[in-house]
């Protein structure tokens, strides 16, 4: 289990995705796997950096990574209630270039690779978890 | 974020390594942006040594793509990793910015 704390800030956040990067690489984890964990904790937490808060205070946000079977991800932040599941407008993936709306393709891209999100509000807490899909073929013992 | 860029032509080739994500890809933008404002009207992108891409990234990328085509000019991506050409075509990013297998290919789209 990989438990790790950080601040509602970017600088933090590219600490964490390092130091899991780093965590991820003693471990038997696809590389295809592994982008997926980056994507998924870049596009959420960026999420929470930028929308969760009202004021100019620090926060801490909280991540567990279980990298069992199945490998879930969970992240808890004190911000205001958001369900990421529900509340994001849908993307927009066809038409010219100039009618293509500039942002909102984050959480899509994740569920198009399979994550399966499931937000809940604890208390004072947005909790989300996040499922990675089997990996398909399994990797067995990763001697490459 | 690793940026070289060299020009053949009127075509603008820049070779980026590393991560097009919100770290590297305001660099990346701005030094493309700069590209386009010397006059460059075609923009070759190789990507041959980007390994990751982010919402950030594409950002960029459609932010060149729409300034690009305001100027009346091109633009294509070469050599993308597969994990990053997957991100490209899970976007719909496929059927507006062509993306040849390698430089040769993609300067002929650029002709």
């Amino acid at each position: 289990m990989i438990e790790l704390s950080m601040a509602n800030d970017s600088a933090d956040l590219a600490r964490v995705l390092d130091e899991i990067d780093a965590r991820l690489a003693e471990l038997p984890v696809s590389p295809k796997r592994k982008y997926a964990v980056r994507l998924a904790l870049d596009e959420l937490l960026s999420n929470v950096i930028r929308y969760a808060y009202d004021d100019a205070a620090a926060h801490r946000i909280e991540l567990r990574l279980d990298p069992g079977a199945p490998f879930v991800l969970t992240i808890a932040d004190d911000g205001k209630p958001f369900d990421p599941t529900a509340d994001a407008p849908p993307p927009v993936l066809a038409g010219p270039v100039e009618d293509r709306p500039i942002g909102g393709l984050g959480l899509h891209i994740l569920k198009q690779m399979g994550l399966k999100l499931a937000y809940r509000r604890d208390g004072q807490h947005n909790v989300l978890r996040v499922e990675f899909p089997e990996e398909v073929p399994p990797c067995r013992p990763c001697s490459t | 974020m690793e940026l070289s860029v060299e020009k053949r032509n009127d075509v603008a080739i820049v070779a980026a390594g590393g991560r097009l994500d919100a770290g590297g890809a305001p660099e990346f933008e701005t030094r493309c942006k700069a590209l386009l404002q010397e006059g460059a009207k075609r923009l070759l992108l190789d990507l041959a040594k980007v390994d990751y891409v982010s919402s950030a990234g594409l950002r960029s990328l459609l932010v060149l793509a729409k300034a690009v085509k305001s100027a009346g000019g091109a633009m294509a991506l070469c050599s993308l990793a597969p994990a990053v050409r997957d991100v490209m075509t899970i976007s719909g990013f496929d059927n507006i910015l062509p993306l040849a297998a390698d430089r040769a290919a993609a300067l002929d789209l650029l002709k």
